[in-house]
């Protein structure tokens, strides 16, 4: 097999995304952590157009961006897919993956942003939490079923990243009242062994965000 | 599970570019379908039972059951349908067209400039120029993207030839200069020229109008929100 080498930061849910995707399919892999604030010409020639992480490199060859790769993964290695078979379930699954995409950066916001601006970011939140709490989950255990698969994947950000801006803030999003559903798939989510052994030191990502925050907020 | 030989209907709108890649990927594998359309400012209760989250068009209905999002429902045509393959067969090459296609969608959102004025119009300008620049350079000695027929990330660009220069003209300004992306024009034309594109494309002129209308309301704080593009 081709060797496999990831390029990612220690902190970022991205990052972790192909990180849990590499393990749960039992992929041997080189990680390479990057400075974000020193790239390194690596990946910089691995991905010229956005200069970000994660970037996977598969036998000398890169692949950018985290649901890219989770789909590349998934078809070079399909042994424990996280895809369903049937191709309007696959479907159903790449629709939710996009949702994430379009929507999610809404919670990074909430923490860059203050006053209306942030109360807005805020209520956009709780309208997407909403939305997938009533639309995506339904009765099943995770978004792709009885097995983690690429949507729930996709969400991890809000299994274990979201609970640390609710803390900066000071604001519950996710009640466990008004998110049942939610609820129990982070719990069920944190639990899987491939995900409970791989998952960033809270207090670090606590740290890391409050700092960027009160920086960002210094400079405005 | 829905089957290939069971009926396709297609919920659109007429200037919609999302809309018209589904088209034109229905048209590549030869696909027969219902074409319904659907007023985005008076919203049909179809279009809300079959896209109740987003509740936009594309919506693709394949016996019954619906799909939402241009590239969610061209991947689901891949696999339905797997003769005329739109995306590319190796995993490598997938991956990069699914690159493409997402910074694409994500860099190219020029139509924001009809209604946006002075320094946020002119960032999205430079925006656009910036992705034309590195199209650009990714087009080297191809005719299309695909090769020598088109795929999915024509199919993706497929608003440059058709609605770019009429976003332009409404919003007054000059984001494509045929001197600076010349690979881009020659793609831009053959494109253009084949005959299931040719024929398909809005004309001028309309979306002319209906960029002007769509200017007027989504400039004015009290109308913006529920006009669509």
């Amino acid at each position: 097999m081709e060797e496999v080498k990831l390029f990612g930061t220690c902190l970022s849910p991205y990052s972790y995304r192909v990180i849990w995707a590499l393990k749960l399919k039992g992929i041997p892999y080189e990680y390479i952590e990057e400075d974000l604030s020193n790239k390194s010409p690596l990946l910089l020639q691995y991905n010229p157009v956005h200069k970000k992480i994660p970037v996977l490199v598969h036998g000398g060859k890169p692949i950018c961006e985290s649901m890219v790769i989770l789909e590349y993964i998934e078809e070079t290695w399909p042994e424990n897919p996280l895809l369903p078979s049937d191709p309007y379930d696959r479907a159903m699954a790449r629709f939710w993956a996009k949702f994430h995409e379009d929507k999610g950066s809404v919670f990074g916001k909430t923490i860059r942003t203050t006053g209306e601006e942030q109360a807005k970011a805020i209520k956009d939140s709780l309208e997407m939490l909403r939305t997938v709490e009533e639309h995506a989950l339904g009765g099943k255990k995770f978004f792709n079923g009885a097995r983690i698969g690429i949507v729930d994947i996709a969400f991890g950000d809000v299994a274990h990243w979201l609970g640390v801006g609710e803390d900066i803030l000071g604001v519950k999003l996710l009640e466990a009242d008004s998110f049942p559903r939610l609820h129990a798939w982070i719990q069920n989510f944190k639990e899987e062994p491939v995900i409970r052994e791989n998952l960033p030191d809270r207090n670090k990502i606590f740290a890391y965000v409050k700092r960027r925050r009160e920086m960002l907020l210094a400079s405005s | 599970m829905a089957e290939e030989g069971q009926e396709v209907k297609l919920l659109g709108s007429w200037y919609s570019p999302f809309v018209f890649r589904v088209r034109w990927a229905l048209k590549l594998k030869g696909i027969q379908y219902e074409y319904i359309e659907q007023d985005l400012n008076n919203k049909s209760s179809l279009l809300l039972h079959y896209n109740p989250i987003n509740k936009k068009v594309p919506v693709m209905i394949h016996g019954g059951k619906p799909i939402a999002e241009s590239l969610v429902i061209i991947e689901y045509m891949d696999e339905t349908w797997k003769h005329n393959p739109i995306l590319p067969v190796d995993p490598y090459q997938k991956a990069m067209a699914r690159f493409w296609a997402k910074f694409i969608e994500e860099k190219f959102t020029v139509a924001r400039t009809l209604i946006l004025d002075g320094e946020q119009q002119k960032k999205e300008v430079k925006q656009a120029r910036d992705v034309l620049e590195i199209l650009e350079g990714e087009l080297k000695g191809k005719r299309f993207f695909g090769g020598d027929t088109i795929g999915f990330l024509d199919i993706v660009l497929g608003r440059i030839p058709g609605w770019l220069g009429a976003i332009e003209e409404v919003a007054c300004i000059k984001v494509f200069d045929p001197i600076e992306y010349p690979r881009m024009k020659k793609w831009m034309d053959s494109f253009s020229e084949l005959p299931m594109i040719k024929e398909s494309l809005p004309p001028r002129n309309n979306l002319v109008q209906h960029f002007h209308k769509f200017r007027q309301h989504g400039r004015d704080p009290t109308t913006r929100t529920g006009f669509h593009y």
